[in-house]
């Protein structure tokens, strides 16, 4: 049962015994005429019960007496105190101020300690100036066809510039669904992308996502923009270079931190409306999506998409985040390409009941992978997500792809609340899911909070 | 059961106003009266008999060393209720970083689970006992806050107005924190329950 399920509520007051009367007939009517209330009722009410059981302890001491010892040995050093604080030699306050500096000294040390010489940031610092250096940056002025030519043929932009973008919120697979999705998102709030061609992503756009200007390779300001979502194993976990994110043959994660995650999946929502993919959002993930003020991290599965698809898909999420007001400034954090870690690979497998990633990505031969970066484009990057196989060329004949995305919360505070397997959303999802079609892959996309 | 059942008898507010005069055996009576009851909530919090010891002990010490700062506003075992329960929180928060979630306290002064209280048929001492370990591991793995309401509520069987107070949080809170407590204790349990089952099978 969802954390914020009414029903919940209602059952818990019931059993505290903090309902007035015409609740507790409603609760009454509520457990005769639904089975999962009433399981609900009967498991909680026992755990009361075995609560309510544990006896109580023996008390160990007096503490009267005890208390009263330390007290009676406290009040003659306080009498010293007062007395040598009168004396002329002043030596407990030099000693005093002496600790206080020593403290503050040791403190700050600590800090910078913290923040400047031990090498977590390496990596994230190496991998940014890399992204950097080895691509030349896209400024809106010249061509965009030998940046990302598969860009231009995106299914996309094609839709948008066709102006063939009904109401896609019916392509939702959850009928019931829609009224709220629809009044989460409504059309005219949703991201107008220009059809012009210039939506193609600059170099920035999949390394960092709308996250302010800094300059390359300047350790100060960087380390400002660390997620601070990320632990300090998963830090660690970030491979040095982008030849080595590309060069593993495990599937690969795209980590997205976000001020406010939550608005970072309705862009999202928005985008995919646009974009006339099928997605399937968990209730629970549409709830946090709904509430603003209980902040949750998010899970994004896209199956069958292609590199050029996925940047173009986070392009128009850079341009949807520019757009709603979040400018350079950053709605998002840095992002990340990692090798999908497996405490997240067990964590969507806890809530999808199968390992989803289990065949993704998987390379045969290391020899189809570009290893030299330099002077490559940020579109090697996401073809890594695809394992390194070519993309498929998207022609006028070929039937427009949909990839189906699944949207699934979690909280890292409260490990209980989190998407579960048995959702409708999910089993719903499992049952539709079809085999991958060649040239596209899946893409693990995961919004973290982040502070800024 | 409220949270004080004695707090306005007559003596209390005279034993106040002589340990704020710095009477310390005055303030010891009051340690005497509060006591058991102070120590059974940190008790409950922590788990651990000689944590829960220090705990109050340290409690009762600011309590006495902050007494100026008592208005009576509220009541004498509110407050320092509140001053134990902040520092058992607190005391948990640090404790989950090095224990491990999963140790099953053991402990030899003989509390632990009753049979009767719970209502449950005797003949099934075995599950009872296989239960409580099981709910003493589960609170193991709840987050501070939610063990703290936990206790409060089912253990003690407080007020939510009474909580909300101790707690400094709006009664709103208190039943948000409440549900979702006891829907964590019951995955945490059901996840206990299954890899016990799937031990059992293989």
């Amino acid at each position: 049962m969802n954390p914020n399920d009414p029903r919940l509520k209602l059952i818990t007051a019931g059993l505290d015994g903090e309902l007035p009367l015409l609740a507790r007939r409603r609760l009454k009517r509520l457990l005769r005429s639904d089975a999962e209330a009433l399981a609900m009722f009967v498991a909680l009410r026992n755990d009361k019960k075995m609560l309510a059981g544990f006896s109580n302890p023996v008390l160990p001491v007096d503490f009267s007496r005890t208390v009263g010892l330390v007290l009676a040995q406290a009040k003659p050093q306080r009498v010293e105190i007062s007395r040598a604080q009168k004396s002329p030699v002043r030596t407990t306050f030099v000693t005093w101020n002496k600790a206080l500096a020593l403290s503050i000294i040791w403190l700050v040390g600590l800090a910078f300690l913290a923040y400047w010489i031990i090498p977590v940031r390496g990596p994230l610092v190496e991998l940014e100036s890399r992204v950097a250096e080895s691509t030349p940056r896209f400024d809106g002025n010249e061509s965009v066809q030998g940046l990302a030519p598969e860009l231009e043929t995106s299914e996309f932009p094609r839709v948008v510039a066709n102006g063939a973008a009904p109401d896609v919120w019916s392509n939702w697979l959850m009928p019931e669904q829609e009224t709220r999705a629809a009044s989460i998102y409504p059309a005219e709030k949703a991201p107008q992308v220009e059809a012009s061609g210039q939506s193609v992503h600059g170099n920035n756009a999949v390394p960092v996502l709308g996250a302010p200007a800094v300059r390359r390779n300047n350790l100060e300001e960087l380390s400002l923009l660390l997620p601070a979502s990320l632990s300090w194993n998963e830090l660690s976990a970030v491979p040095k270079t982008m030849d080595a994110v590309i060069g593993q043959s495990g599937p690969v994660q795209i980590d997205l931190p976000s001020a406010d995650p939550n608005r970072a999946v309705e862009l999202l929502l928005g985008v995919l409306k646009e974009s006339r993919r099928s997605v399937m959002v968990d209730g629970l993930a549409m709830d946090r999506v709904k509430r603003g003020n209980i902040r949750a991290h998010f899970m994004v599965l896209v199956e069958d998409v292609s590199s050029s698809q996925l940047g173009s898909l986070l392009e128009s999420l850079r341009k949807a985040n520019e757009k709603q007001g979040f400018g350079k400034s950053g709605q998002f954090g840095p992002s990340l390409i990692v090798s999908s870690p497996d405490a997240m690979r067990k964590n969507l497998r806890a809530m999808v009941g199968q390992d989803l990633l289990a065949e993704t990505f998987v390379r045969t031969s290391k020899s189809v992978i570009p290893r030299d970066l330099e002077g490559e484009t940020a579109k090697q990057a996401l073809q890594a997500v695809e394992g390194g196989r070519p993309s498929r060329p998207s022609t006028a004949t070929t039937p427009p792809v949909q990839p189906t995305v699944l949207v699934l919360a979690y909280s890292p505070y409260y490990p209980a609340v989190k998407s579960q397997p048995q959702s409708a959303e999910v089993r719903k999802y499992l049952e539709s899911r079809a085999s991958g079609k060649p040239g596209a892959g899946r893409a693990l996309l995961v919004f973290r909070g982040w502070s800024q | 059961m409220g949270i004080a059942p004695d707090m306005d008898s007559p003596g209390e507010q005279e034993l106040l106003n002589r340990a704020r005069s710095g009477d310390a055996d005055s303030f010891c009576l009051l340690v005497a009266q509060h006591q058991s009851r102070l120590f059974t909530c940190v008790y409950r919090m922590l788990g651990h008999m000689e944590d829960a010891q220090d705990v109050v002990q340290e409690a009762f010490l600011n309590a006495y060393l902050s007494l100026s700062q008592f208005k009576g506003d509220a009541r004498f075992f509110t407050w320092i209720y509140r001053i134990a329960l902040n520092a058992a929180i607190s005391h948990r928060r640090k404790a989950m970083h090095r224990i491990n979630a999963r140790m099953i306290p053991i402990d030899e002064s003989g509390s632990g689970f009753d049979p009767q209280a719970a209502e449950i048929p005797a003949d099934a001492g075995l599950i009872f006992e296989d239960n409580s370990r099981q709910l003493h591991a589960a609170l193991d793995r709840l987050s501070p806050d939610h063990r703290a309401v936990l206790v409060m509520k089912d253990m003690e069987d407080m007020r939510y107005e009474s909580m909300a107070e101790i707690l400094e949080v709006p009664i709103g809170t208190i039943r948000s924190r409440l549900h979702r407590a006891r829907l964590e204790l019951r995955s945490i349990l059901e996840q206990e329950t299954d890899s016990g089952n799937r031990g059992e099978l293989s």
